[in-house]
C-alpha cells in the first residue's frame, strides 16, 4: 500500500498537476463542488423543490444567500442540486463517448480495409454536423430526461474518440513489441486487448477530461433551449432560462447559475490542459524551465 | 506544383461528396426514429382522420421510407428540397433566405474572432510570462468556459437594458439606415465570436511558443531580420497550420452555435428554423437543414485543406 502511494506521489502526472498553483485551486474547487452535489441533501439550506409563493423573487439575504426564484424556491439550494445534473451528464456522456469511441477506433484500426473505411466515413459524416445540432437532433429522438441527454451528448462526441484511438492503434500496431507478441503466439485479439488497448487509454483520458467541460456546456445549452432536463429538476441551463424573464427586476436568478457553469467548466478545462501537458512527451522536461523563467520575471 | 494542388482539391471534393451522401442517409434513417408526426403536429388535436390522411398523402409521408428517401435525393439534384408542413412553403426558398441571415452573423463574427484571436495570441506569446500574457490567457480561458447563452444574456442586460444603446433582439431593416441594420448584429456577433476568439488566442499562443524555440528563428535573428519580418514571415507562417486547423473546426462550430445565439436574440436564421422544425417535427426541414449545415462544414474543411497546401508546400507535395 505504501509502495503504491509512493509511486503515485512520484509519478510525473501528479508532479506536473500539482506544480501549477492554478490547477491545484481548480482541483480543490471541483472537489468541493462535487462533494456538495453528492451530499446535496445535507449541504443545501432548503428543499430545492419546495415552492413558497409568499417568498417569491426575494433578493439576497441572510436567510436566502442568493435569494429565491419566481416560485419562491431557494436559489442556492437549487444550484447545489443542479450541480448533480451537470456532473452526472458530464461524466456519463464522456464515458459513453470514450467507451464507444474507443471500441470503434480499435475495430477500425485493427480490422483495416472496408470496415475501417466504413467506420471512418460514418464518423466523418457525424463530425460534419456541429456537436450541438447533433445533440439536439439525437435528443429529439431519445426524448428529454437525464439518461437520454447523457446518451445524446455522449453519442455526439463519439467521433473524436474513435479518431484518436484509431490513430493511436495505427502507430502502436507497427511497434516491435507487437511483432514480438505475435511471434510468442499471441492471437490478434490478445494483442489488441493486452498490448494495444492500454496504449490508447491515456490519450483518451486526456480527451475525456478536456471534453467534460464541453459536455456540461452542451447540457446547459440543451436545457436552456428547453430540450434537456425536465422541470422541476434543477439544471443550471434551465435555471438561466427561467431567470431570463426576470432579467431587469432580479438579475441574480439568471446570473448565478451561469457563474457556476463557468467556474466548473473553467476548472475542468484547466485540469484537462494540465493533464494533456503532463502526458505529452514533447513537453517532457520543459516544466523545470518554465518555473525558472517565472522566477526570473518575478524578481 | 499547381497540378498537384488541383489533384488534391479534386480528391477532397470527391471525399466530401461521399461524406455528405452518408450524412443524408444517417439523417434520414435517424429521422424515421423520431417519435411524433409532422402532419398531426401541424393540424392539431382537432383534426379528423380524413384530414390527416389527406395531408399525409399530399406530403408523401404515406410512402415507404425508401421511396421518400429516393424522392428527396432526386429532388436535391434538381434544387428542390420539398415542402415544409408547418410553414406551408417551399423549403429551398425558406432555407436559403434563413441561411443568408445566419451567414450575415457568422462571417463577420468569424473575421472578428480570427483577427483579435491571432493578434492577442501573438502578443501573449511574445510577452510570455509577463502580466499581459497572464491577463490574455486568463480571459481566453474564461471565454472558452462561458456558456454562450448566458454571455448573450449579460450583454443584453448591460447594453440593451441598462445603457440602452443597442437593441435587445430581432433583425434590423436595411431600409431604416445602415446603423439600424448593424446595431442589431453587434451583440449576436460578439456572443458568437467569444468562444472561437478564445480558442484562436490559445492556439496562436501555444503554436507561436513552439515556433519561437526553433533553430531557424535564432538563425533569422542572427542574420539581422527585422522584428516585423521575424514575427510574420518566420514565426507566424510556420505557426499557422495548427491555427488554421482550429479555424476550420471553429467555423463549423459557429454555424452550430447560431442555434443558441439566434434563439437568445430572436434572429430569424437557420438555427432558429432548425429548433422550431425539430420541436414541430417538421421532418423535411430538419433533414435539409442538417444537410445544408453539413455542406457548409464540408466547404470549410475543403478551404482549410487548400490553405494547408498554399501555406505549407510540404503538404501540397505529399
Amino acid at each position: 500500500m505504501k509502495k503504491i502511494w509512493k509511486k503515485i506521489k512520484n509519478s510525473r502526472i501528479v508532479k506536473v498537476l500539482f506544480a501549477r498553483k492554478a490547477v491545484v485551486v481548480c482541483l480543490i474547487i471541483l472537489a468541493l463542488m462535487i462533494l456538495s452535489a453528492v451530499f446535496a441533501p445535507l449541504v443545501s439550506p432548503y428543499d430545492p423543490y419546495k415552492q413558497d409563493l409568499k417568498s417569491m423573487l426575494l433578493g439576497i439575504s441572510p436567510e436566502h444567500w442568493l435569494g429565491t426564484d419566481p416560485m419562491g424556491r431557494d436559489l442556492l439550494s437549487r444550484i447545489i442540486y443542479g450541480g448533480r445534473v451537470s456532473f452526472i451528464v458530464g461524466l456519463v456522456s464522456v464515458l459513453v463517448a470514450g467507451g464507444i469511441g474507443m471500441i470503434l477506433g480499435l475495430i477500425a484500426g485493427m480490422a483495416g480495409g472496408i470496415i475501417d473505411a466504413f467506420i471512418m466515413r460514418v464518423t466523418d459524416a457525424m463530425m460534419s454536423v456541429p456537436m450541438i445540432i447533433m445533440a439536439l437532433f439525437l435528443g429529439s429522438i431519445l426524448g428529454k430526461g437525464l439518461g437520454n441527454i447523457c446518451l445524446a451528448i455522449g453519442i455526439s462526441m463519439i467521433p473524436s474518440y474513435a479518431r484518436v484511438t484509431r490513430g493511436q492503434v495505427l502507430t502502436v500496431r507497427e511497434m516491435d513489441y507487437i511483432t514480438a507478441g505475435t511471434l510468442c503466439g499471441a492471437s490478434k485479439l490478445k494483442n489488441t486487448l493486452v498490448h494495444i488497448l492500454p496504449n490508447c487509454i491515456s490519450a483518451n483520458i486526456v480527451l475525456m477530461t478536456m471534453n467534460l467541460g464541453n459536455a456540461i456546456l452542451n447540457e446547459a445549452a440543451l436545457s436552456f433551449l428547453g430540450m434537456g432536463i425536465n422541470p422541476p429538476t434543477a439544471s443550471w441551463g434551465s435555471m438561466v432560462n427561467d431567470g431570463y424573464k426576470y432579467m431587469s427586476s432580479n438579475p441574480v436568478i439568471a446570473i448565478a447559475p451561469g457563474v457556476f457553469i463557468m467556474i466548473v467548466v473553467l476548472c475542468f478545462n484547466m485540469v484537462g490542459d494540465a493533464l494533456r501537458d503532463a502526458m505529452d512527451p514533447k513537453l517532457r522536461g520543459t516544466l523545470g524551465k518554465k518555473k525558472k523563467s517565472r522566477k526570473k520575471e518575478t524578481a | 506544383m499547381n497540378k498537384k494542388l488541383f489533384k488534391m482539391i479534386g480528391k477532397r471534393i470527391v471525399q466530401s461528396v461521399i461524406v455528405l451522401f452518408i450524412v443524408t442517409l444517417l439523417v434520414f434513417l435517424l429521422m424515421q426514429l423520431v417519435p411524433g408526426d409532422p402532419i398531426v403536429n401541424f393540424l392539431g388535436a382537432n383534426a379528423t382522420e380524413e384530414q390527416i390522411a389527406h395531408y399525409t398523402e399530399m406530403f408523401g409521408y404515406d410512402q415507404p421510407a425508401l421511396v421518400q428517401y429516393g424522392k428527396w435525393i432526386a429532388g436535391l439534384f434538381h434544387g428542390e428540397m420539398g415542402r415544409s408542413v408547418a410553414l406551408q412553403k417551399d423549403i429551398t426558398e425558406v432555407i436559403f433566405q434563413r441561411l443568408g441571415v445566419t451567414l450575415s452573423i457568422v462571417l463577420p463574427a468569424f473575421v472578428l474572432a480570427v483577427v483579435f484571436g491571432v493578434v492577442l495570441g501573438i502578443l501573449a506569446a511574445k510577452n510570455r510570462g509577463s502580466r499581459l500574457d497572464t491577463v490574455i490567457s486568463f480571459f481566453a480561458n474564461i471565454g472558452m468556459s462561458m456558456p454562450m447563452f448566458w454571455f448573450g444574456m449579460l450583454l443584453i442586460m448591460l447594453f440593451a437594458l441598462k445603457l440602452g444603446i443597442l437593441p435587445t433582439s430581432g433583425l434590423g431593416n436595411k431600409a431604416d439606415g445602415m446603423w439600424q441594420y448593424i446595431s442589431h448584429l453587434i451583440l449576436p456577433m460578439t456572443v458568437l465570436a467569444m468562444g472561437p476568439l478564445a480558442q484562436f488566442t490559445r492556439q496562436t499562443r501555444s503554436s507561436m511558443l513552439e515556433v519561437i524555440r526553433q533553430d531557424y528563428v535564432t538563425t533569422a535573428k542572427a542574420k539581422g531580420v527585422t522584428k516585423k519580418a521575424l514575427t510574420f514571415r518566420h514565426q507566424l507562417r510556420n505557426a499557422l497550420i495548427p491555427i488554421i486547423t482550429v479555424m476550420g473546426v471553429q467555423l463549423g462550430g459557429m454555424i452550430g452555435g447560431t442555434v443558441l445565439v439566434e434563439s437568445i436574440f430572436v434572429v430569424p436564421g437557420l438555427g432558429n428554423l432548425m429548433i422550431t422544425a425539430i420541436k414541430g417535427r417538421d421532418f423535411m426541414v430538419v433533414e435539409n437543414g442538417v444537410l445544408i449545415i453539413a455542406i457548409a462544414v464540408a466547404v470549410c474543411n475543403l478551404v482549410v485543406d487548400i490553405l494547408y497546401g498554399i501555406i505549407d508546400p510540404r503538404i501540397r507535395n505529399d
